[in-house]
C-alpha cells in the first residue's frame, strides 16, 4: 500500500542524519573508537548530571504545584493551572536570554542589585542551568501529574480517613497509585528536554554537549569531532528512552466519583505563595527584564521585520510536508496493528533528537550524497519533520481515535471506495486534529534554533536566530523584541489550540 | 433463482480459532432472516463476510445470484449493494441527519420518503450527536436503505437501547422493512427479536449453524436441548419412554414432538406456559412467586425437582402450598444431558 | 492550505545552486552569477559588494556566515563546493585553505597592490584590511597607569576575574597562533591556562567584550581594534578606549581580513572572483573599509582611518603571517588548556 511505504519513508528519516554522522565520525582521527576518549565521558557525566538535575527538581516541584491546584482548596484555583502552565510559551534559551539580559550591569536587575551594593550577578555555569531549565521543565512534568490527580476518585481519600488515616496519609494513600506512573512519564520528557537543549546551556555558558557540538561545529578544524560529539549525545537521548521504557503515555480515561479535595482551612492562603514564587521567577521575571530592554532600546524594526517574516517564510514551507506526513504516519500507526506501533514509536524518536544534531547529520548527508540540495530548503525542511512530525501524530491520533473503523466500514458499505471513505469520512473528523498539527508544528518551527543556526538556507533568518545573534553580541536591547515575539506566538497558539480543544470536547 | 442471499459451505478462520464453521443458507428475496445465537457463536462475523467487510477461508457466498465472495475472490463492499445498519449505528458525526441518510443514495429524490418513513423529517438538518438513540437507530437505518440496498444487513440493532424502546423499534423497523420489500439478515442474541422480525430463524453456535427454519418451528421443534435453550425459556424434566410412543413424567404422561429418540431414559423439554393450573392435574408445591405484569413466574418442586411455570395473570398459591398443574400439550424429548 | 502548498512548491523549485560547479562547457551566461562566501558580516561588507554588482555586472549570490565554518564548508565541500570567492576575516582561515589546496593563485598585478607581508607567499590569497589586536579598557574605571604592557600581564592576580576574551573568535585563535609562533607552543599553553585559571570569562563575540567593558562587567578586553568604533560611532561618549601593547608584544598583533579564490571554480567565475578581489583592493574601496570600519587599508598611498597610529609604524611580533594557517594545531592547544571543551 502506497500510504504504508511513504509512512516507512518517513520514519525512515530518523536513520539519515544518525547514519550519516556516524559515517562522518569514523572519519576522523581515531574513527568511532575515539568516542571512548576519556574527555567524552566527562562530557556525558555533564550533560547527564544535569539532565538527571534538573529532572529531579522539577518533577518534584511540578508535584507540589500540581497537588496544590489540582487536590487542594486553593483559592483562586481557577486561575492557578494556566499561571503555571504559562512558562510553556517561553522558550528556555528566551528565559535564559531574558535572566543574561536582565542581570547584566546595563540590564533592570543589574541596576537594581548594583544599587544595592552587589556586585555584578553573571548567570552562568551548572546552577543556574539548572535553575532557568527548571522554571522552563516545570509545566512539561505538571500538565501529566495534573491530570492524573484530577482523575482520582476523592472517595479513595474519604475511605482512607474512615479507615483511620489523618489527612495527611489519607491524601498521600490516595494519591500513590496514580503518581508513579505520571511522575515518571515528566521526568523522562524533562530529562530528554534538558539533555537535546541547546540554547540555553550556550548562553548559560555551561559545557553540556550540546554546546560542545555548537562550538565544534562553528570553530572545529573539521566536522568529524562534532559528528562524533553528536554521535553521543544521540546514544544518550536513545539510552534514556530505552531505559524510560518507551516516551509516550498512554492515559486512559476513567470514571471519576466526587473530586479529590484536601482541606488547608486558614493555611490555604499561604498555599499560594509557591505558587505565586513559581510564576515569578519563572514569568514576571523573564517578561519584565525583557520588556525594560524593549522599552529602553530605540527597536530596529527593518531587522525585525525581516525576522518575522523569515520566520513566517519558513514556516510555510515547512508545514505542509510536515502535516501531510504526520497524517500518514497517524494513519498507519492507528490503524497498522502491531507494525504500525512500531512505525509511530520509531518516528517519535525524532522528537527527542537534538534539532542541532539532525541538523549536523542532515548537512552531511546532503553534502555527501545530494551536494546541489545543500544551500536549500530541502534539509531544513528535513529537519523539521523529522523534529516535528510526531508532534502533529500525537494530535492527529487523538483525533483519529475518535472515528471508530466502522464509520468508514459504514461509509465503504454505501458505496465509498477506500480512499473515499477517507476523504469523505475520515478526515473532515479529524480536522481539528490536523489544524491543531499544523499549529503545533507552525509554532515548534518558530521557536526552533539548534536546528535553523546550523541548516537554514544562507540569507533566511528566524526570530530564534536573530534572538541568538543579539545576545551572542551581547545586544540586549535588540535581542528584546523577537523573544517577546516568540512568546507572545506560543502564547496565541497554544490558547486557540485550547479553545478548539474545549469546543471539540463540549460538542 | 429468487434467492437474494446464499451462502454455500462459508467458514472464516482467526489464526487458529475457526469463527465460522461450515455454514449454508439461503435468504430468498423479500424475506427476513434472523440469525440467533451467543456472543461468540460467529454471527456477527458472517455478517461481515456478506457485506464484504472480511474474507472467507472456504464455500462461497452469492447475492442476487452473482458471486462475491470466495476464497480467492473477495468483492468491495462499495461494490456489492449491500446496506449495513451498525451496532454502534456508525453515524457519521460531522453530517446531518440528511446528508448522513444521503451519504450513498443514488436518487436523492426520494430522500424526502425515506426521512418520513423513519419519521424524522423534522430533524432532518440536526446534528447526529443531539438525537437520541431510538432516532440515531432509525437515522441509520433510513441511510442504509436510501442506496436501495439488494439486502439490509442489521448487526443486534437494538443492542444499544433501553429496553422501553425496543419493542416500539422493532416494530417500525419490521415495517420499514417490509414497506420496502426488502431482503434483509438481522443477527441478535435475543430469541424474542428474532421471533417478531424475521420470517425464517437460524440458530447459530460456535460458528456453526444448528437449525433454520420458520420461528414457529424453530420455537416449537429446537432439534437439540441446546437449540432449545437459546431459543425460550425450558422446563426440564426425567422422562421415560413408554411402549406407546409417549414419554412419562412426575407430570403425567406427554405425547413427544417428532421422532423418539432411541434412548430409554430421556430429558424432557417443555415451555414454561405449557405448565398450567388443572385442577385434575399432579399437585406440586410452590417455591417462589414473581408476579410480572401480564403473567407470573413460579417455580415449583416436585419429587426433588424444580420447574419453572409461566401462568397467566396472578396466581393465588402462596409459596408452601400446594397446586395441581398438567402439561399441556406435546413436549420435546432428548438424548438425557 | 492550497496557498502554502503552492508557496511551498515555489520555493524549492527556485532552490537550484548557485553556480555550476566546474563544468568543461562554461557557463556562458550573459550576466555572469558567482558564489561568495563572506566570514565579513553583510552589515559591513553588504554595500561595498553591492556596489561591485552594479559597475561590474556581475551577480553575487552571497552566503554570510563565521569565518571558521564556512572555511570548514568549503573544506567538507570540496571541488563540488558553489562558492568562487571566500572573503575572510582572518588569515588562518585562508591559510589552512591553502595548505588544502583548495584556493586559486591570484595574478601578480592584484598581489601588488600590497606591501608583500599582507599577501600570501604562496600568492594563493591577499590581504584586504588589517587589524590590530588590542586591549579595550573604560577609561572612567581603570587609569592609563594601571594598564599592563604585555598582554603575558593579565595574568596577574589583579586581573582576576577581570578579563573577557572570545575563544571561539576566529580572530582569537590566529592570535593564539602568533604567539605560538613568537614564543613557542609550551609557552603558550602556560600563559592559555594561567588565564583560564584566573578567572578570565568568555564571551561568544568581540562586540559583546567591548559591551561588558563599557557596562563594567569586566575591566580589559582582547578583542581588534575597529570594535570600539562602531560604538563610538552610536555614542561618541561610550566608555571604552583602545590599548595598545608594547612592541613586539604578541598582543599586539596584525591580523589581516583576506579575499581567495576558489580553485574549484570554472574559468568564468574566476575571472569575476579576481575582478572582485581587485576591487576590494582599489583605493575608493580601500578608503570606504578606513571610513565605515576604521580598519587599517593596506594599499599605499591610502590614509590609515583617523585617530590611529598608521599601520607602517605599529610594531607586531615578527612573523611570517602566511604561516598562521596552523589552526588545527592552535585547536588542539586551546582544547587541552581547557580554555574550549
Amino acid at each position: 500500500m502506497p500510504t504504508a511505504l511513504a509512512a516507512i519513508g518517513i520514519a525512515a528519516l530518523v536513520a539519515i542524519p544518525i547514519g550519516y554522522l556516524a559515517i562522518r565520525a569514523a572519519e576522523g582521527r581515531g574513527g568511532l573508537g575515539a568516542i571512548l576518549e576519556p574527555s567524552f565521558g566527562w562530557l556525558v557525566v555533564r550533560s547527564l548530571g544535569l539532565g538527571l538535575t534538573v529532572g529531579v527538581i522539577a518533577t518534584a516541584l511540578a508535584l507540589g504545584l500540581a497537588v496544590l491546584v489540582e487536590a487542594v482548596d486553593l483559592p483562586l484555583r481557577r486561575l492557578a493551572t494556566p499561571l503555571v502552565v504559562m512558562p510553556l510559551a517561553i522558550p528556555s534559551y528566551v528565559a535564559a536570554s531574558a535572566y543574561v539580559a536582565g542581570l547584566s550591569p546595563l540590564g533592570p536587575f543589574g541596576q537594581l542589585l548594583a544599587g544595592l551594593g552587589v556586585g555584578p550577578v553573571f548567570p552562568e555555569g551548572f546552577t543556574w542551568s539548572v535553575f532557568v531549565l527548571v522554571t522552563s521543565t516545570v509545566p512539561l512534568a505538571f500538565l501529566p501529574l495534573r491530570a492524573a490527580i484530577a482523575r482520582v476518585d476523592g472517595d479513595l481519600y474519604d475511605a482512607a480517613r474512615t479507615l483511620g488515616c489523618s489527612r495527611t496519609r489519607a491524601l498521600a494513600t490516595a494519591l500513590r497509585p496514580v503518581l508513579g506512573r505520571a511522575a515518571r512519564s515528566g521526568f523522562v520528557i524533562v530529562v530528554l528536554y534538558t539533555i537535546a537543549e541547546l540554547g540555553t546551556v550556550a548562553i548559560l555558558r555551561y559545557d553540556a554537549l550540546p554546546r560542545v557540538i555548537y562550538h565544534q561545529f562553528l570553530s572545529a578544524f573539521d566536522r568529524a569531532a562534532a559528528a562524533r560529539s553528536a554521535l553521543v549525545l544521540v546514544a544518550l537521548v536513545l539510552l534514556v528512552i530505552v531505559v524510560a521504557g518507551g516516551t509516550s503515555a498512554r492515559t486512559r480515561a476513567g470514571d471519576r466519583g466526587r473530586p479529590l479535595r484536601y482541606h488547608l482551612g486558614r493555611a490555604r492562603f499561604l498555599a499560594l505563595v509557591p505558587i505565586a514564587g513559581y510564576v515569578l521567577v519563572a514569568t514576571i521575571v523573564p517578561l519584565l527584564s525583557l520588556v525594560a530592554w524593549l522599552v529602553k532600546t530605540p527597536s530596529s524594526g527593518l531587522a525585525l521585520g525581516r525576522a518575522v517574516t523569515g520566520s513566517l517564510h519558513a514556516a510555510a514551507i515547512v508545514v505542509v510536508p510536515s502535516v501531510v506526513g504526520a497524517v500518514i504516519v497517524a494513519v498507519v500507526a492507528e490503524r497498522g496493528g502491531r507494525a504500525g506501533r512500531t512505525l509511530g514509536r520509531i518516528v517519535d524518536v525524532g522528537f527527542a533528537l537534538p534539532g542541532l544534531v539532525v541538523a549536523l547529520g542532515l548537512s552531511v548527508a546532503a553534502l555527501r550524497a545530494m551536494p546541489s540540495l545543500y544551500h536549500g530548503w530541502v534539509p531544513y525542511v528535513l529537519a523539521m519533520m523529522i523534529l516535528f512530525v510526531p508532534l502533529g501524530v500525537a494530535a492527529i491520533r487523538g483525533s483519529l481515535a475518535s472515528v471508530p473503523p466502522s464509520l468508514e466500514e459504514a461509509a465503504r458499505t454505501l458505496g465509498a471506495s477506500r480512499r473515499q471513505a477517507f476523504w469523505r469520512v475520515t478526515l473532515p473528523i479529524v480536522r481539528p486534529g490536523v489544524l491543531a498539527a499544523a499549529a503545533l508544528v507552525v509554532i515548534s518551527t518558530a521557536k526552533e534554533l539548534g536546528a535553523s543556526l546550523l541548516i537554514l538556507p544562507p540569507g533566511e533568518t528566524t526570530l530564534a536566530v536573530q534572538l541568538w545573534d543579539a545576545i551572542e553580541e551581547a545586544r540586549y536591547g535588540h535581542a528584546a523584541a523577537p523573544a517577546l515575539l516568540l512568546i507572545a506566538l506560543a502564547a496565541i497558539a497554544s490558547f486557540a489550540i485550547e479553545r478548539r480543544g474545549m469546543k471539540e470536547a463540549a460538542r | 433463482m429468487s434467492d437474494d442471499v446464499v451462502l454455500e459451505g462459508v467458514t472464516k478462520r482467526f489464526g487458529a480459532r475457526t469463527v465460522v464453521s461450515d455454514v449454508s443458507v439461503r435468504v430468498a428475496r423479500g424475506g427476513v432472516l434472523a440469525v440467533l445465537g451467543p456472543s461468540g457463536s460467529g454471527k456477527s462475523t458472517t455478517l461481515r463476510l456478506i457485506a464484504g467487510l472480511e474474507s472467507l477461508d472456504e464455500g462461497r457466498i452469492l447475492l442476487a445470484g452473482n458471486v462475491v465472495s470466495t476464497p480467492e475472490l473477495l468483492v468491495p463492499p462499495e461494490r456489492r449493494r449491500v446496506g449495513f445498519v451498525f451496532q454502534s449505528f456508525a453515524l457519521f458525526p460531522h453530517l446531518s441527519v440528511e446528508e448522513n441518510i444521503a451519504f450513498g443514495a443514488r436518487d436523492r429524490g426520494r430522500l424526502g420518503e425515506l426521512l418520513e418513513l423513519v419519521r424524522l423529517t423534522p430533524r432532518r438538518a440536526a446534528r447526529v450527536h443531539t438525537l437520541s438513540g431510538g432516532e440515531q437507530q432509525r437515522v441509520a437505518l433510513a441511510r442504509a436503505l436510501a442506496m436501495d440496498p439488494s439486502v439490509v444487513l442489521l448487526d443486534e440493532p437494538f443492542a444499544n437501547l433501553d429496553a422501553s424502546l425496543r419493542r416500539h423499534l422493532r416494530d417500525e423497523i419490521s415495517f420499514a422493512l417490509r414497506a420496502r420489500e426488502a431482503t434483509a439478515i438481522l443477527v441478535t442474541h435475543d430469541a424474542s427479536e428474532a421471533f417478531a422480525l424475521a420470517d425464517h430463524v437460524a440458530v447459530m453456535s460456535e460458528g456453526e449453524l444448528l437449525q433454520h427454519g420458520t420461528p414457529e418451528d424453530v420455537y416449537a421443534r429446537p432439534a437439540t436441548l441446546e437449540i432449545a435453550t437459546r431459543t425460550g425459556e425450558v422446563v426440564r424434566l426425567a422422562g421415560t419412554l413408554t411402549a406407546r410412543g409417549t414419554v412419562a413424567t412426575c407430570l403425567g404422561e406427554h405425547e413427544i414432538i417428532g421422532p423418539a429418540p432411541a434412548y430409554r431414559h430421556v430429558t424432557v423439554v417443555a415451555r414454561p406456559e405449557q405448565l398450567v393450573v388443572d385442577p385434575g392435574g399432579t399437585p406440586v408445591r410452590v417455591q417462589r412467586r414473581v408476579f410480572e405484569g401480564a403473567s407470573t413466574s413460579v417455580t415449583v418442586e416436585i419429587d426433588g425437582e424444580v420447574l419453572l411455570m409461566r401462568a397467566a395473570g396472578v396466581l393465588v398459591a402462596a409459596p408452601g402450598e400446594q397446586v395441581p398443574i398438567s402439561v399441556r400439550g406435546p413436549v420435546l424429548a432428548f438424548a438425557p444431558a | 492550505m492550497a496557498v502554502l502548498a503552492l508557496a511551498a512548491c515555489k520555493d524549492k523549485s527556485s532552490d537550484r545552486p548557485p553556480a555550476p560547479a566546474p563544468s568543461p562547457t562554461g557557463s556562458g551566461a550573459t550576466a555572469p552569477e558567482i558564489t561568495v562566501y563572506s566570514g565579513r558580516s553583510e552589515k559591513l561588507v553588504g554595500p561595498i559588494l553591492a556596489a561591485f554588482e552594479k559597475e561590474h555586472g556581475v551577480k553575487l549570490k552571497v552566503r554570510y556566515g563565521e569565518t571558521a565554518a564556512l572555511a570548514t564548508l568549503l573544506l567538507e565541500e570540496g571541488a563540488r563546493s558553489p562558492a568562487a570567492v571566500f572573503l575572510a576575516q582572518d588569515v588562518g582561515a585562508v591559510g589552512a585553505l591553502t595548505e588544502r589546496g583548495l584556493l586559486a593563485t591570484l595574478p601578480d598585478e592584484v598581489l601588488a597592490r600590497v606591501p608583500e607581508r599582507y599577501r600570501a607567499e604562496k600568492k594563493t590569497w591577499v590581504g584586504v584590511t588589517g587589524r590590530v589586536r588590542t586591549i579595550v579598557y573604560a577609561p572612567s574605571r581603570t587609569s592609563e597607569a594601571q594598564l599592563p604592557a604585555s598582554v603575558l600581564d593579565l595574568t596577574q592576580p589583579a586581573w582576576k576575574g577581570k578579563v573577557g576574551w572570545a575563544p571561539q573568535n576566529a580572530s582569537f585563535q590566529v592570535f593564539v597562533t602568533g604567539m605560538r609562533k613568537a614564543l613557542g607552543d609550551e609557552a603558550t599553553a602556560k600563559w592559555l591556562s594561567d588565564m583560564k585559571k584566573n578567572g578570565t570569562r568568555d564571551y561568544a563575540k568581540n562586540g559583546a567584550i567591548v559591551q561588558a567593558v563599557a557596562a563594567g562587567e569586566i575591566a580589559l578586553g582582547l578583542v581588534n581594534h575597529y570594535y570600539l568604533y562602531q560604538f563610538l560611532k552610536d555614542d561618541p561618549a561610550f566608555d571604552a578606549k583602545n590599548h595598545f601593547t608594547v612592541a613586539k608584544d604578541p598582543g599586539s598583533l596584525v591580523n589581516l581580513s583576506a579575499v581567495g579564490v576558489l580553485a574549484s571554480a570554472d574559468a568564468a567565475a574566476a575571472k569575476a572572483g579576481t575582478q572582485l578581489a581587485a576591487y576590494l583592493l582599489s583605493d575608493a574601496v580601500q578608503a570606504q573599509f578606513a571610513k565605515d570600519t576604521n580598519e587599517y587599508p593596506l594599499v599605499a598611498g591610502v590614509a590609515a582611518p583617523e585617530g590611529l597610529k598608521p599601520l607602517a609604524e605599529l610594531e607586531p611580533p615578527a612573523i611570517d603571517l602566511s604561516s598562521l594557517g596552523d589552526l588545527e594545531g592552535t585547536l588542539d592547544l586551546l582544547r587541552k588548556t581547557g580554555v574550549t571543551p
